[in-house]
């Protein structure tokens, strides 16, 4: 054979592998992204999401609603991202053989739903580093918190609560005990009010007179939303819509490198913001550390 | 309420086909809907997207990078507003149009408190017994909201809400100056705020003093004094009581001359006092309100103009005698209940008094009441996931007029979380003030030649005067583009009938002066208003701040003087912007297009202004500000001598 005949035969070869090789390329190349609503959060962590993942990679955006209408799943889209209970309801009832993970859940929403092997960023910050802050926010001797049942600490958790040297009262609500006598209690009975993600608890109805007994009870309240603290909490520890997307992009970047690769079902966030009123702050005569001391001391606390 | 049966039709068509409740915890929202929670719209806090009609958010941010004075100054900040200064110390405010310096069609209220003066009408907004350093925000409903608020919640609403006692503890002083010969301002405030164990409370001190117009006797001095204190009863229940005052010495009155015989130079004592007594009690489901309010107004405004020439006589001599005194006094009641997940309800009522005594204008010594009875109600329902429906109405009887109702219809259909459409349509009524229904105003003239004394009428009430009628819709849309990055577009279109106007009565006087005109006014008017208005309001964050609003109208009258007092469009601009800790700037540009105002046959030529303020933040407590109102041009405003020049002035602000 002539070497143009071989350099014939390369290119035929090249040819007739080039829809395998562009196949091949397409099979890890496409992340569909499934938001439960159109809103500005949803979109700001999908924007940090795309500006995050380090290859080139082909992101294909649609609601519930579309999957729900029956969005049809290419065998190349192995990557789905739910965004919101919605979101994640629809992917889960697509079947095996897609890895999902899963944001804008609280645990108690991502414990309620039936999610398969899908991967759960949380929307809860875990207990520890609520503990952290609001320690490091009010130096308190006691804080309290309110729950539909009785949270068990683990050996970390007590152990923590042993170093910051206050104590954590709890207290719950059942059909006798209705919130505000609840938390009239808690008031009296401690230093500050730690909200939790609690959607039964704390939401439009009752947050008004949560955080106006609590101003006029002179307590701070530490709460898991910055929404809560424009309309009167002293702080909130939280993971901004942009937090998230950087999770979930470093969980998209380790799966893209080691496909086989699956984390815990529930994560905790790992990337956190801050957000303080200070006009509560001066009300209440709190004196709130710099934001990077208080990381600082809150990523020491809580490795 | 004929406004129901051309709604109803719509509204079928624009109910969904299945209705499903709304009850998946949405997490998502708990953490980052970001919407400010108001409470003037509809008396029930609520997020300004499901805000079932056009309302504007004045906030503290806003005030201060204002750099305004005068309290009206901030309506300019407001779509569709119009702000005009009768004197230097008589600004008047109005939604659109028809506006005057007693003007009677936008309800005013201070912490719920109405400041409406039930003598003449209007406002007294220089003189108001209250600082702007202790505003928190002003909420602004424009369109009528008499399903809430009752009479004169005609055209608009306008809701100031001062500081809780609470966030003020220390004290904090500011002064005022400038360098020019006018205005000449001096300005001062101070505030102390302290606490004792459920007790919070807050005194403020001010004083607003400059010369007016230059060349005009309109200067003011103005003392005021507001005390609050907000105390805690249980853990659910709270007080709050105000008491305030402020005293007032204003220029009035021209040079005497051949075409200024009776309103002469002079100076005008005014004093405005109010007493608030709030309780607030927060329960599981529910929310209860009582309020006692008591506002006064006590004007001493009497001279001699010397000898006049009158009816063909010289020599003639009167005494003007513009004393008044008006109280309101008034009793409220408002529940809101939480029927369900789906169901808000409010409702409740009030007696109100007005009491007024005014040789000028009721032509009698005695103080002449006047009763209103108020029940209201409103429901709040959200049927299917982005549907909302608002529904209220107002029932109103006095001892002017007859029972009146006045009703509020708002559907909202929300996309997502960002966006919200809405219809509105509701209907007002404006009631007669005792003036305008029973006044009697005479001047009791002394002729020389021969020797007689007559009593002259210039004014009579009309007691078959029915209350002005609003009819009013509106498709609105507002939206949620980003945290801090809101929009609002309105197509709106009202109609006002059953205006007054003026006619004149033929009254004969005897001799000397025989048959005289004698002014009153009955129902004749209509007016017809459709435009569009919108608003962007983008601040992200406390560095960086963006407010813009438009509106452009089509106004048609049977009367001339009330088509031209509305302007075919309005417009601002205002922005800041925190360089870094220690600098900041601010600006705001105003338009008004042309205008004439109904107490004054003046036209008004277009006004273009520009203004700008520096401040500086020397530590934590201390502020130097420079404030520059009007760097563009010279400009006119009401009457012809009412010339708007260029103002500096500096402030030192501070606390510990």
């Amino acid at each position: 054979m002539t070497n143009s005949g071989y350099k014939e035969l390369l290119l035929c070869g090249l040819v007739l592998l080039m829809p395998g090789l562009a196949a091949g390329q397409q099979a890890a190349e496409q992340i569909v992204i499934v938001k439960s609503s159109d809103n500005n959060y949803f979109n700001q962590s999908i924007e940090t999401l795309i500006d995050n993942v380090e290859r080139a990679i082909k992101f294909k955006v649609v609601t519930a609603q579309d999957l729900s209408d029956g969005f049809e799943i290419e065998q190349e889209q192995r990557i789905f991202i739910a965004l919101g209970q919605a979101a994640a309801e629809s992917v889960s009832r697509l079947g095996n053989g897609v890895s999902t993970f899963n944001a804008y859940l609280t645990r108690e929403q991502a414990q309620n739903l039936e999610l398969g092997n899908q991967v759960s960023v949380l929307l809860d910050q875990p207990l520890r580093r609520y503990l952290a802050f609001c320690k490091l926010m009010l130096m308190p001797n006691s804080v309290g918190i309110i729950d539909q049942q009785e949270i068990i600490l683990d050996q970390t958790q007590s152990g923590l609560l042993q170093e910051l040297d206050f104590n954590l009262n709890q207290y719950q609500l059942d059909p006798l005990n209705k919130l505000l006598p609840v938390l009239r209690r808690l008031l009296s009975q401690n230093d500050a009010l730690l909200m939790l993600p609690r959607h039964s608890i704390y939401n439009r109805d009752t947050l008004k007179g949560v955080l106006l007994t609590s101003y006029r009870n002179r307590k701070p309240v530490i709460s898991y939303s910055p929404a809560h603290v424009k309309s009167g909490a002293l702080a909130s520890i939280y993971s901004s819509p942009a937090d998230i997307g950087r999770h979930l992009a470093a969980l998209v970047n380790q799966t893209l490198q080691n496909p086989a690769h699956r984390g815990p079902a529930f994560q905790f966030a790992r990337f956190y913001s801050i957000s303080v009123n200070q006009r509560v702050a001066r009300a209440l005569g709190i004196v709130v550390p710099g934001e990077r001391d208080l990381r600082a001391e809150l990523d020491r606390l809580e490795p | 309420m004929r406004i129901f049966p051309s709604v109803c039709p719509l509204l079928l068509l624009l109910l969904p086909i299945s209705a499903k409740a709304q009850n998946e915890a949405t997490a998502a929202e708990d953490f980052f809907a970001d919407s400010p929670l108001i409470l003037t719209a509809s008396r029930m806090a609520k997020p300004l997207l499901e805000s079932p009609a056009s309302v504007s958010v004045i906030d503290r941010q806003m005030i201060e990078a204002s750099g305004v004075r005068e309290i009206a100054d901030l309506f300019r900040l407001v779509p569709g507003f119009v702000v005009g200064f009768h004197s230097g110390h008589a600004p008047a405010v109005s939604y659109h149009g028809l506006g005057q310096e007693f003007g009677r069609q936008i309800q005013v209220l201070i912490d719920g408190r109405s400041v409406f003066i039930p003598s003449f009408g209007g406002v007294p907004w220089s003189n108001l017994p209250l600082l702007i350093q202790d505003i928190e925000r002003i909420e602004v409903i424009r369109g009528p909201n008499a399903v809430t608020y009752g009479a004169n919640a005609f055209l608009a609403t306008i809701n100031i809400i001062t500081r809780d006692a609470a966030e003020d503890l220390g004290t904090r002083y500011s002064v005022t100056t400038s360098d020019n010969a006018n205005p000449d301002i001096e300005d001062a405030y101070l505030r102390i705020g302290g606490q004792r164990d459920d007790i919070d409370w807050r005194l403020s001190l001010g004083a607003l003093n400059d010369e007016g117009f230059n060349g005009v006797n309109d200067s003011k001095r103005v003392a005021k004094a507001n005390f609050r204190m907000d105390l805690l009863a249980g853990s659910n229940q709270s007080w709050t009581f105000q008491l305030g005052s402020s005293d007032s010495t204003l220029g009035r009155g021209f040079p005497k001359s051949a075409d200024i015989q009776t309103d002469i130079e002079r100076d005008e004592k005014a004093r405005n006092s109010y007493l608030n007594l709030q309780w607030e009690g927060i329960w599981d489901s529910s929310t209860s309100i009582a309020r006692l309010t008591h506002t006064r107004q006590d004007v001493t405004d009497n001279f001699n103009p010397g000898a006049l020439d009158f009816g063909g006589f010289s020599g003639v001599t009167t005494y003007i005698d513009f004393d008044r005194i008006s109280d309101r006094t008034d009793l409220e009641l408002i529940q809101t209940n939480e029927i369900s997940d789906n169901l808000r309800l409010v409702f409740g009522g009030s007696i109100r008094r007005d009491k007024v005594k005014s040789l000028f204008l009721l032509n009698d010594e005695r103080f002449h009441d006047v009763d209103t009875n108020r029940l209201f109600g409103g429901v709040e329902w959200r049927f299917g996931e982005n549907w909302l429906l608002d529904m209220g109405l107002m029932l109103e009887d006095s001892n002017l007029t007859s029972l009146e109702e006045s009703p509020r219809i708002s559907l909202i259909r929300k996309f997502g979380q960002r966006h919200a459409l809405r219809l509105v349509a509701s209907a007002a009524k404006r009631n007669p003030i005792l003036w305008e229904y029973d006044g009697e105003t005479e001047f009791i003239a002394n002729i020389p030649a021969p020797p007689t004394t007559v009593n002259l009428p210039t004014w009579l009430g009309n007691d078959d005067i029915e209350p002005e009628d609003i009819k009013s819709y509106e498709v609105g849309l507002r939206s949620q583009m980003a945290t801090g990055f809101e929009t609002d577009i309105k197509l709106f279109r009202y109609k006002i009938t059953r205006q007054f106007v003026s006619a004149e009565l033929p009254v004969d006087l005897g001799p000397p002066l025989g048959v005289v005109d004698v002014e009153t006014n009955v129902n004749g008017g209509s007016t017809e208003v459709r435009g569009i208005e919108f608003a962007i309001n983008y601040n992200p964050n406390d560095s960086v701040g963006f407010n813009t609003g438009f509106s452009l109208v089509d106004a048609k009258s049977s009367e001339d003087e009330y088509e031209d007092s509305i302007p075919d469009y309005t417009a601002f601009v205002s922005a800041r912007y925190r360089i870094n800790p220690r600098h900041e700037v601010s600006g705001a540009f105003y338009y008004l297009d042309e205008i004439s105002w109904l107490d004054s046959g003046n036209e008004v030529a277009v006004a273009r202004r520009l203004d700008l303020r520096y401040a500086y933040h020397l530590n934590n407590e201390i502020d130097i500000e420079v404030i520059g109102q009007n760097l563009l041009e010279d400009y006119g405003d009401y009457e012809e001598e009412n010339i708007h020049d260029q103002v500096v002035y500096l402030r030192l602000s501070g606390g510990f």
